[in-house]
Order: structure tokens, then sequence, then C-alpha cells
């Protein structure tokens, strides 16, 4: 990537922006690659997520911490996408699993691959939030610590939040298991 | 194989499925190409990729991230735009060829063509929006206080005139406004608003600084959109309504579509739908956010017809306490505590965590430490046998009972051996004062149809975590107190915690029987504080509230006075009826800045009357030898320097006014970084750190806040102590006050932080 920043025009007009792009894109784009599982999606996220940087102009409030926004805005992008496909079900928790209905049958046998799938339209589902935490925190292997710091929060509700995402995340798997 | 290993086999699937590095690589180099296009550099190249996916955008084969793209630069790109539309649209029918007519009958129609083109594009230029300007726009109609803010001067706006573009429209509490555009739009504004009209080659835009805002956009005219901080919506051809305030904003859709776009992401809303910009700010039924303008009628008639008004709002917490039928019937406080044995355990756990990597605490535990131990377990023990909820009663006069239910057998036992009095049932234990705790195992009672009892049952029904309910009637009946102040018919108290999945959330409601009089009347209903505009984020303490108007609180507090025995000033009098009247309904005061030597503090004061109120405060510095204040302007500010002589040193003080506000310093420094925060829109409400503590509400706004960060005032530095706000809400009969930073939260942090507990002298967290 970097031979092509360096040999490519510099751009005069937003300069701030290779050093960001140089610094950064590869770890949006890391992070849009395991929460959407797609490279033409991972990609569709790097480039929006700069051209929005691109049309706010430069401020020194992003740019102080680019590493907590671009990433953050990654995650949402790629959080949004996977929730505009169809394959992801509107259907509430609650209301897939009615208080007292757990499913009684056997779960069903799925690939490795297939069950990492299920897991990303999972996330999708929950609440912004939650997910954004889940994924540093169990993608990424963030601390607790640095994940409240980032969320501007206390490592509490952190805790209380992740604890809460993992068992809604272990309902939705429930129905299947690797093979 | 159970849930939690699945869950971590697929997590650590999706996280072996990494790109190789030639791929990102790649996808880097192809981004950065299209960057660069976006600059300027190649705009050909870009445009002609996203041209390009047009056929394939239109026959619905574009993939949704490519869609996504192409939409979002559209939305920017007028070339592209007029691709678009053109790839929309058939081709125009070529007309058939006319005979000729004699020559001069040519020129004439072609001077009469030419005549009509100027003047129909003059129209369309000036009066519809084209070409960069705003179509004009003109108070059509006004209830209240309707001003316009041109540079610094706040002008009060008359109906029938015109507000020139970039001026900023701004009405009063309890005042509405009705703009009209050239193109026939209809701008209603609600009270305390503000906004402004610009325009630009894309459209015309309408700034929204706070408060309410209902567009009737009849489609005329170029594109028309609504922006705020919080986003920007396309409105043309649509009614729709915002709502703007501290803690973010609201659009929804009466008719028509609006495309609504935020941090990158654009969704359309439809009729009845509702988009709100913050994850804290719950969606409310569209009729309620409506229910300000003056038509509300009329928009609720039109959303009842609608079949898809959607609320998506909070999910409830808990389903409610199950003891009510325990409770006397004439209990006057009510405390439900969540289950001790899950909240002891997990404090027994983090005990021993904290234990395990602090050699200090490891010292302290072994000599003094091991008695908290045995009492936490003994508690833990006995609690193990009751279930999640435990309820506190007290009777004046009468005593008061612990109950709860009872769940696992041996419970007499426990009791008996730990000598602990109590009443025993199957379902049931209660502790406290005997005929009452007997009654409560019992159960039966009536409590539930109280007054007192419902209003319980509603508030546990939204509570998660402990919550105290108190019948302040009863408690302070007979006390004169409450009379005089105006508090006779302060009702109940209800304070507690909610927990979601992302926040604990701690509030006290204080009811009313009937509308709030008296002191309790004084704070004013939610609206956007615009003196916060003039605080840094990394102000120490802010206190800022929406009030009554001055006159008439000194009205009630003369009220008060008249019933205490030889009570004859007169407030009014005393304070100055000018300056009292030329104050507004906010007011924020704020130590922002160094704290040593002197504090630097500020306050900004709204003020209606700003020649009435200087000409006020000067007459009283000529009636005295004490007050002196000289005024020098500065370009095109003109200060006011204040200098109090008394027994010890003079206090000095600068001020000036400001956009309908009084700006007053501890210097001209302090004033002059005031001003430069409001021009920056770098204030502490845009700051993320203190949105983020704003309790979770359906209220965009507060009435009134109180934010500090000790650990700023403590070091003059974040020091990790983590920063505090307490914000309150005046509805018509109650007042609520909201915080997401519960008071136990705190403190147990900052003293599980203190340097000496994690054994290092000297380092503390910094959590931000």
């Amino acid at each position: 990537m970097v031979s092509s920043v360096e040999s490519g025009n510099v751009d005069t007009e937003a300069p701030w922006l290779e050093g960001l792009f140089t610094e950064h894109s590869e770890r949006v784009y890391r992070a849009a690659y395991r929460v959407t599982g797609s490279a033409a999606d991972a990609e569709d996220v790097l480039q929006t997520v700069f051209l929005r940087l691109l049309r706010q102009g430069y401020n020194a409030a992003t740019v102080d911490d680019a590493a907590n926004y671009l990433y953050r805005a990654g995650v949402n992008a790629s959080l949004d996408m996977l929730r505009s496909r169809k394959a992801a079900s509107q259907v509430p928790l609650e209301d897939a699993f009615p208080p007292g209905a757990e499913p009684s049958v056997p779960p069903v046998p799925v690939e490795q691959g297939q069950l990492r799938d299920k897991l990303r339209a999972a996330v999708a589902r929950l609440h912004e939030t939650a997910a954004a935490m889940f994924i540093l925190r169990y993608y990424e292997g963030l601390e607790n610590v640095e994940i409240a710091r980032r969320f501007a929060t206390t490592e509490g509700v952190v805790a209380v939040t992740l604890h809460r995402a993992r068992a809604r995340l272990q309902k939705d798997l429930a129905p299947w298991r690797t093979a | 194989m159970n849930d939690e290993n699945e869950l971590d086999m697929a997590v650590a699937a999706v996280k072996a499925q990494d790109p190789k590095p030639e791929q990102v690589a790649e996808a880097q180099q192809r981004v950065w190409a299209k960057l660069q296009a976006q600059t300027g550099a190649q705009p050909i190249t870009a445009c002609e990729g996203f041209q390009s996916q047009i056929p394939a955008f239109l026959s619905k084969d574009l993939s949704p991230a490519k869609t996504l793209l192409l939409e979002d630069h559209t939305k920017s790109c007028v070339a592209c735009r007029k691709a678009l539309w053109l790839a929309r649209t058939p081709s125009v029918v070529q007309p058939p060829s006319i005979r000729q007519s004699p020559v001069w009958r040519q020129y004439l129609a072609a001077a009469a063509m030419f005549t009509v083109a100027i003047s129909g594009g003059w129209y369309i230029y000036s009066e519809l929006g084209f070409g960069g300007n705003p179509p004009r726009a003109v108070l059509a109609s006004s209830e209240g206080r309707v001003y316009r803010l041109s540079g610094n001067k706040l002008v009060a706006l008359v109906d029938g005139e015109e507000l020139p573009q970039n001026d900023i429209l701004r009405t009063g509490a309890g005042s509405r406004a009705m703009l009209r555009l050239g193109d026939g739009t209809l701008l209603e504004a609600g009270e305390r608003s503000q906004l402004s009209l610009s325009g630009s080659r894309e459209g015309t835009t309408v700034d929204l600084g706070s408060g309410n805002l209902l567009v009737q956009s009849n489609g005329r005219g170029g594109p028309f959109y609504v922006s705020s901080n919080d986003g920007r919506a396309s409105v043309k051809g649509a009614t729709s309504v915002f709502t703007r305030g501290t803690g973010g904003s609201r659009v929804a859709v009466l008719q028509g579509n609006v495309q609504w776009e935020r941090n990158g992401v654009s969704s359309t809303l439809r009729p009845g739908e509702q988009a709100v910009s913050e994850a804290l700010l719950d969606r409310i039924p569209v009729a309620d956010q409506v229910a300000w303008s003056k038509n509300a009628d009329q928009w609720r008639g039109l959303l009842s017809g609608l079949a898809s008004v959607t609320i998506q709002g909070r999910p409830g917490f808990r389903s409610g306490t199950r003891l009510l039928d325990a409770v006397p019937d004439g209990a006057a406080v009510y405390i439900t505590l969540p289950n001790l044995s899950g909240s002891l355990e997990q404090a027994t756990a983090i005990i021993e965590d904290r234990v395990r990597k602090s050699p200090a605490l490891q010292e302290w535990m072994a000599k003094d430490g091991r008695h908290l131990s045995e009492l936490l377990e003994k508690a833990r023990q006995v609690s193990s046998y009751l279930g999640e909820e435990l309820v506190l009663a007290f009777l004046p006069d009468q005593g008061g009972i612990l109950v709860a239910e009872v769940i696992k057998n041996g419970l007499r036992e426990v009791l008996a051996q730990a000598r602990i009095p109590a009443s025993v049932g199957e379902r049931r234990a209660a502790f406290g004062t005997p005929p009452l705790a007997a009654a409560a195992v019992l159960g039966g009672s009536h409590f539930a149809t109280t007054p007192f009892g419902m209003r319980v049952q509603q508030a546990a029904s939204q509570s998660t975590g402990i919550m105290i309910a108190a019948d302040l009637q009863r408690l302070i009946a007979g006390t004169k107190r409450p009379e005089i102040m105006g508090l006779a018919n302060l009702r109940y108290l209800i304070a507690g915690q909610r927990t979601d999945d992302t926040e604990s959330q701690y509030s006290a409601i204080l009811d009313f029987a009937g509308s709030r009089s008296g002191v309790a009347s004084w704070l004013g209903a939610p609206s956007t504080i615009a003196g916060l505009a003039y605080v840094s984020p990394q102000a120490h303490v802010v206190a800022a509230a929406v009030s009554k108007r001055p006159a008439d609180m000194i009205a009630d507090l003369q009220t008060m006075m008249s019933k205490l025995p030889g009570a004859g000033l007169r407030l009014a009098e005393l304070f100055g009826p000018q300056i009292v009247g030329s104050l507004g309904n906010e007011w924020t005061i704020t130590l922002d800045g160094a704290v040593l030597p002197l504090p630097e503090w500020k306050v900004v004061v709204e003020v209606s009357q700003a020649a009435a109120m200087q000409s006020a405060l000067e007459a009283v510095a000529a009636q005295s030898d004490q007050v002196h204040i000289d005024r020098q302007q500065v370009g095109p500010l003109l200060y006011y320097d204040v200098r109090l002589e008394g027994p010890g040193k003079p206090f000095h003080f600068t001020y000036l006014y400001t956009d309908g506000f009084l700006l007053a310093g501890a210097n001209r420094a302090v004033i002059d970084r005031a001003l430069l925060i409001r021009q920056s829109g770098m204030s502490l409400t845009s700051s993320s750190k203190f949105r983020a503590l704003l309790p979770r509400s359906s209220r965009v706004n507060f009435s009134a806040m109180l934010y500090g960060t000790a650990g700023g005032l403590l070091g003059g530095g974040d020091n990790g102590i983590p920063a505090t706000l307490v914000c309150a809400y005046g509805g018509d009969d109650r007042i609520e006050i909201a915080s997401n930073t519960g008071v136990f939260d705190s403190v147990w942090r900052q003293l599980a932080e203190l340097s000496f507990l994690r054994g290092t002298p000297g380092t503390g967290t910094s959590y931000r």
C-alpha cells in the first residue's frame, strides 16, 4: 500500500488525508473485513469512511483521536452494511425466542464457516453500542479499560454490556453447533 | 458442547479469517485512487466510474455496498446526479416543424421570449432559491417574542418583515413563528427555537440551532435541506418535524419522504417514521413530537390515518414488584432492593480480585479485612434463602418491616442459629415490628389499591435496581414550611435506578398534586440553554438552568414573605424593576479555566433588553461610591469593567452584551475565550465526553444541569476522577432529576483507584 501513496499524486487540497490514510487504512480495512466477512464490503467501507472524512474537512478533534474515530466509523459502517442485507433478520430476539419457548429440537450441525456467518449476522442485530463493544473486545482483543476510554464510559458498564451481549449471542447461536 | 464454547469457536473462526497482506494492499491502492479523484486530481475518472454503474443501479443489479456509495456520491455531485436523472427520464419527443412567419414577427417573438426568460429566470433566482440564494423568507405570523440576531444585535422581528439570509431567527419562551418562503414553503418554529437560512448551488438549507421546527415543503424550487450538527435531511416535497436540543435531534415525517443522513449513513423516512441522532435518545410517538405546533390537531389527524406509524421505543425493564400485598396499607415509605445475595457475591468477587492484584490490600486484608469478609459471608448466607426482591416499608409512628420471598427450605434454622427474630411463612419472610411482620407474611393488604401504592407499582415497572418511594404529603403533613414555600401540593418522591444493555441511570422524581407552584415552579420546562455554548469542554464546574422569568420569581417570593409575620419588604423595588424586567429565562454559571491563583469564573445570563439593563446598572453605580463601571470599546466589542469596593480588597470583573446575553467573567481574557468557544462551536455540550454522560431520555433538552469534574478542581488537570452530570427536567406536575453517574459508582471507583490500593504510590487511572 505504501508504495501507492508514496508514488501517487500528493493531494494538495487535503494534505492531512494522506497521513491519516497511511496510518489507519489497514486497520480499518481489517476490522471491516472481520465484521462483514467480505473483501468487497470491506473495501467499500474503507472508501466510505475516508470519503466521509474528506467531506467533513480537517477537524483537529478528529485528527487528534483519528485511530478511535476511524476505527469506530469503520465498525459502524460495517454493521450498517450487514444490517442492510436481506439475510439479516429483523425479528427481535425476544420474538424469536418467546419466554418459556426455548427451542427443544437438537442443534443443527453446521460448518465452522457457516457458524461464523451466523455470528456476524447476530452481532449486527445487537444494539449498536453493544455490537461495537463486542467487536472491540472479542475481534480486536482490546481490554475493557481501553474500551471504556474509547466510549467515555466506565469499566463496569463495559463489563455488563459485554456480558449481556454474550448471553444474547449464545441464545442466537443455540440452534446450531459446529459439525 | 455448551453454548459458551460455540460462541468462542465462532469468534475464533471470525478472527482466523484474516485477509492476506496483498489483498489489503490492493484494496488500499484502489481506495486511495478513488480518494485522490474526489479531491480533484482526477475528477473525471471518479465520476466516470460512478456513472458507469448507473445502469446496474437502475436495474437493481448493483451490490448493496456499491448502491450505498453511489447514492452517497450523487448527493454531492451535480454532474452524476444529472446523469442519473437523464438515465431515468425518457427521451424528449422533438416538436413538429413549424411554418416560417414574417421576419419582424420572428424578431418580436424572440424579444418577447427573451424578456420572459430573463424575468422568469430572475424570479426563479430570487424567489425559488436557485443559483445559490435561498428563497426570500418573511415572517408570516407570530406569537410572543420573535427576534432576529444580526451580527451581535438582537432585533425584534415583526409580522411581514423579511428574515435576511444568515440572520438567526430566535423565538422566546411561550412564543412561535411562521416563516413563509418565496417558493411557498412554510417553516413553523416553536418556542425557544433558533434557526437560519442559507443558500448555495446545492440548494437551500435551514440550519436548526435548537428547538422545534416543522417544515411544509411544496416541492417547488431547488433542493431543500434541514441541517444541524446531528445530521442533514433532504425535505423537498415533504412535511416533516425536527427537534434539536442538547441531547441530540429527532426527525419525523408527516407527509412525503425525507432522506436523513448522519455520519455518512443515509436512510429514508416515510410518513409516520422517526429517527434520532443519538442511541441514548428515545423515540416518542410522532404525535407527541408535533404537539407544540399550532396545527397539532391537523397533524395528529394525518398521523392517525397512517397504517405504519411505529414507535421503536426502549424495551421495558422489569415487570414490577411482587410484594405489594405484603406491605401495610398505611405505608408511607417503600423501598425495594435487588437480590442482595447476588450483589454481595459480586462485591465479594470484586474485592477478592482487587486483593489478588494489590500487595497493599493483601496486607490490609490479613490484618483488618477479615472481619469485613466474615460479615459479608453471614449476610450472603441469609440472603441466599431469599428471593430476588427485598422490600422495606415504613409507617409513620408505627415502625417498619423488611419482607422477601423465601426460595428454599432451612431459613428458620439459619435465623435461629444467627439469633435473628423474624416471621417466616411458607412463601415469605418478614423482619421488623412483629405485628406488621406477621401480617406481611400472610399477605392480602390493600396497599396496591391506594394512590401511593399505584404510584409505587408504576415506578417499580420502570426500575431495575434500588427504588425508594415516599408519600411526602403524609410524611410532612402538619408542617408549615411547605405551604409557605408553595410546596403544599408536593405529593411523592420516587428515586431509583434502571439499567439497560449499556448503562445504569439514577433518577429522582418529585410528583405534585396538580401544577407546580411556589418555589417548585421556578424550574422552567426543558429547553436548549444557549449560554452553554460559551462553556468549554474543559470546564471544571457548570450550573445552568431555564427558569421562570425573574420578575415572576420575585412576585412568588413576595407572596411567600407576606405569609410571614412582620414582612413588609417590597422585593421588586429592592432588586430594581428595570434590571429584573430585562432578565430572561436562562442562566449559566461556570468555573472554566485556571483555578489558581484566581478562579476564572464566568456567568452567562439571558437579557432581552440590553440597553435598559445597562442604563439601570449605571444608575446603581452613579448612586454608589463602592460600584465603579468603566466602559471601553475594543474593535466591535464594548467591554464594561466593574470594580466593587468594600472592606477587603476590591473585586474586579468584566462583562459585555452579546447575542441576547450578558456575558460576565473574572477578566477580559475569560470573556474573549468564551466568545471564541461560541464561535468555534466546540463547547462543552458538543463534546463527546459530555454527551456520553447525558441520561437516556425521551427529551432532547433539560431544564437544569450540574456538571463537575472534581479531578480538575483538585489538580488543575484530569487526574482520573470521572466527571459527574446531574440533569433536572421540569414537567407540569413533576420535577425529575437524573444522572448516569451514580454516587455509589463514583465513590467506589475513586476508592478502588486510589494509589495505595494499587500498591504504587502516586499513580492513578485515567478514565478519559
